[in-house]
């Protein structure tokens, strides 16, 4: 059995073309691809990993292609890429059921009231795949994680085993970066557009006072999320140069309350990435600061002239350096000396690999070794 | 005007690859492509609709028209490129029709 016989024609190749263009994804890493898939089913994902683990090769899954962390770059690799199964499975009530490879977007287009409410900036192009295996976090950073919302998944594991899981071990597929299983289709909660929430902002002239109005908010239960930039990112956003944050209360407690205006406040982060990355912010981090080093570490990047943004209820904060600045590893060492983590949103990929420490790192080995004991599946991704 | 950093945020909108699915046909591999100074009959399947450019958040600069242009100057066409070609010398319109 050859690839190609079970692919057929529109399902495989090894042309120059299609190997030079998936050797990259959205970062900055380049590998090299031997040939690529695109499957239909269930029934064509088992027979791959079966045709891998005999031949010896090792599989790059790839959904979008927006990691940023080299996720889908290939070492030597056959690219499995997830698009066409992009079909809705089943749509009930209150959960959709899809094929990996469907877009976001589109999904929530089609849905009514009740939608997927993780929205992170690729909405337009991500599939559901890409976001579970990332446990994908979005500009509405109260809803949490794709995770929070996945009830089942179907994957085909690194042994080439079918399984239909529901939770909680459809965990062990989320989050883990396509290093334990190819996700084949995930069942999603929907939750309603309906919210009973609303907004204040505020700003400040310095750091300091800012952290003391943020700690009289920090474990309010009406408090739901405190979104903060600072006055570079301020200005950049058009804001006054100060820093701000934007508080969300559940309930009616904030000032702002109208729909139109909520949806102007939650795209202000969007709005930012964007121009933090035309205007040659290539490096966007994404630490978690405990909350007693938060405003040490803040003063830190000020000092250097960093912008940043951040959820300060979170602890994850996004210091923004210029492509090829050489502080980024200036900051992972003092992130490192403070105790705190220096990926938290952004995933591990190839790129970020010795980020990943302590249980976390425990955990992954043991999945690793139940699921892809060969090591088949995004191979030297996340983790040695 | 930038230069695109191949994020891929405009896949979605490009008539080609919502059919094809295919990266090699999406702007992001036609960007690859370019770089990389790579000419194929492939690049023929970009309709230079411009919509890649249009939702582009960073506002980038694609030049396709400009590699289409390069790669008939390579040489690179395809039997009906090469046919319309004909014609609009031969008729003045692509299509061959004449009075
Ligand atoms: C402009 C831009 C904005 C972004 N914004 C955000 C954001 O707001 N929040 C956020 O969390 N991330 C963000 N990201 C990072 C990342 O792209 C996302 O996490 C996204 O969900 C990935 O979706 P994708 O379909 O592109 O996945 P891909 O990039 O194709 O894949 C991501 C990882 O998942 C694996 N994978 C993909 N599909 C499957 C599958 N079916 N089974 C198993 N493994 C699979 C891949 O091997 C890879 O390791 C952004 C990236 C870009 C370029």
């Amino acid at each position: 059995m050859t690839l190609r016989s079970i692919f057929g024609e529109g399902g495989f190749s090894d042309s120059e073309i299609d190997r030079l263009v998936y050797s990259r994804d959205a970062g900055d890493l380049e590998g090299e691809a031997m040939a690529v898939v695109w499957p239909k089913d269930v029934k064509q994902l088992h027979a791959l990993v079966g045709y891998a683990k005999r031949q010896d090769y090792n599989l790059v899954i790839r959904g979008a292609g927006t990691s940023l962390q080299g996720g889908c770059v290939p070492v030597k690799s056959i690219i499995v890429d997830m698009s066409k199964m992009n079909k809705v499975l089943e749509i009930g009530d209150d959960f959709i059921v899809v094929q990996a490879g469907a877009v976001l977007d589109e999904l929530n287009h089609r849905l009514g009231d009740k939608i997927i409410p993780i929205k992170p900036f690729n909405h337009a192009v991500c599939t559901i795949g890409g976001m579970v295996a990332m446990n994908c976090r979005g500009m509405d950073v109260s809803k949490g994680r794709i995770g929070d919302y996945v009830m089942g998944v179907d994957v085909v594991d690194g042994t080439g085993k079918y399984m239909k899981l529901k939770n909680p071990t459809a965990k062990n597929f989320v989050g883990l970066e396509g290093t334990t299983g190819i996700i084949a289709h995930v069942k999603l909660k929907l939750v309603s557009k309906k919210e009973y929430r609303s907004f204040s902002i505020y700003n400040f002239n310095t750091l300091s006072s800012m952290m003391e109005k943020v700690e009289k908010f920090r474990g309010k239960e009406e408090i739901k999320s405190i979104l903060f930039f600072d006055d570079l990112a301020s200005a950049m956003l058009g804001f006054e140069e100060k820093n701000h944050i934007v508080v969300e209360f559940l309930g009616d407690k904030g000032v702002i309350k109208d729909v139109k205006e909520i949806e102007r406040i939650l795209s202000f982060k969007e709005v930012l990435y964007h121009k933090l990355r035309k205007s040659r912010f290539g490096q966007i981090e994404d630490p978690k600061i405990d909350s007693d080093k938060m405003a040490g570490f803040l003063y830190w990047l000020r000092k250097k002239s960093v912008p940043v943004y951040g959820h300060l209820c979170l602890g994850v904060v996004h210091p923004c350096f210029k492509e090829f600045s050489k502080l980024p590893t200036e900051m992972h060492e003092l992130v490192e000396t403070i105790k705190c983590e220096n990926a938290s949103d952004f995933g591990y990929g190839f790129k970020r690999k010795s980020f990943l420490k302590g249980e976390k790192k425990v955990k992954h080995k043991i999945l690793k070794e139940q699921y892809d004991p060969k090591d088949l599946l995004n191979r030297g991704k996340v983790h040695e | 005007m930038s230069k695109c950093i191949e994020c891929g945020l405009c896949k979605e909108v490009c008539p080609s690859f919502k059919i094809l699915r295919r990266e090699s046909v999406s702007p992001r591999g036609f960007v690859i492509m370019q770089k990389k100074e790579v000419y194929d009959k492939i690049f023929y399947l970009c309709t230079l609709c411009g919509n890649c450019e249009k939702v582009c958040p960073y506002e980038a600069k694609l030049g396709f028209l400009e590699f289409r242009e390069k790669c008939v100057d390579e040489g690179i066409t395809t039997n009906s490129n090469t046919k319309t070609i004909e014609n609009l010398k031969k008729t003045g319109n692509p299509y061959g029709f004449s009075d």
